[in-house]
């Protein structure tokens, strides 16, 4: 069996995946309107930056302090990235998914798009 | 849009939203408020007005606090002090066991004795909330209630401040302390 790596969470999971899916522009609130759209479910603000701080706790994600502007009152914004040990957690805990999704069938596979 | 526009971010936030907002964490106070004023702005306000983009931001911060609880009992500073914490607890717990037990507390009503367990119980919480102002908060809290159990109680009690003042200086001094011996940060925040 491979090293064990502590696999994220469930919500961990879809933070991680939108900090990615933002690339240079992940910050708190693309990062909940992300997980919005995509989930179509209601997210606090304030579950977004526990949980990103809890990843970054783990060093899976980084984040650097950039100055606000007048749109935000010069309010500072925190900007997310994925490290590589991150990136090997990401896609352990989707293996691991993927993996005990096998031979379950009442949670049918989506079809690929090729 | 233009940024020349805009309100000021303390124009944004109504009354309760100012209460809401002193407690979240410090770490991401700034960069919440910061999101949802600009989310307020981006969205809210073209779309529903200025008074309902300001209860939108009250009730957002509102909405966040219960997930954000866990933060206030991190800090980096605090995370310095390691078992300088634990120390400092075992010392709250053995001096004020010490002196309640001297001072006969097991003689006074249930209710004085709750009272100095409370302030006791307080204080050690305190030393493992992240917040300045909470740990402040809890110090005071600590204090009020052992002077209070000392002027309250039929038993004659020592001097109960024997106990508060370390709790107060610990919670209050401690992260200081701590905080002058931090290394430079390596990573991230600038």
């Amino acid at each position: 069996m491979a090293e064990k790596q502590d696999l994220p969470g469930g919500f961990e999971q879809l933070v991680m995946l939108a900090v990615a899916g933002l690339g240079e522009g992940a910050y708190g609130m693309t990062v909940r309107k992300a997980l919005e759209e995509r989930t179509e479910r209601s997210v606090s603000l304030g579950a977004v930056y526990s949980t990103l701080d809890r990843l970054e706790t783990k060093r899976y994600v980084t984040s650097v302090q950039a100055p606000g502007d007048a749109e935000r009152g010069g309010r500072a914004r925190r900007f997310f990235r994925l490290t590589a040990p991150g990136v090997r957690a990401l896609n352990e805990g989707i293996r691991a998914l993927d993996r005990m999704r096998e031979g379950v069938n009442v949670i049918p596979r989506p079809a690929r798009a090729t | 849009m233009t940024a020349t526009a805009k309100p000021k971010d303390s124009e944004m936030l109504n009354r309760s939203a100012r209460v809401f907002a002193a407690l979240l964490p410090d770490a991401y106070r700034d960069e919440i408020i910061g999101d949802l004023i600009e989310q307020a702005q981006r969205t809210i306000e073209p779309a529903r007005g200025d008074r309902a983009a300001r209860r939108w931001i009250s009730g957002q911060i509102a909405a966040s606090l219960p997930s954000m609880l866990s933060l206030h009992f991190k800090q980096e500073e605090y995370s310095q002090m390691k078992h300088a914490k634990w120390i400092a607890a075992v010392a709250i717990v053995v001096m004020g066991s010490v002196q309640a037990w001297d001072s006969g507390i097991l003689e006074a009503p249930i209710g004085i004795a709750f009272m100095v367990v409370l302030a006791i119980g307080v204080g050690l919480i305190g030393l493992f909330v992240s917040s300045e102002g909470l740990r402040f908060g809890a110090a005071v809290l600590s204090l009020v209630l052992l002077f209070l159990a000392r002027i309250l109680s039929p038993v004659r009690l020592p001097e109960l401040a024997l106990v508060g003042l370390p709790i107060f200086f610990i919670l209050v001094f401690g992260p200081k302390f701590a905080a002058l011996r931090k290394p430079p940060p390596t990573s991230g925040a600038t």
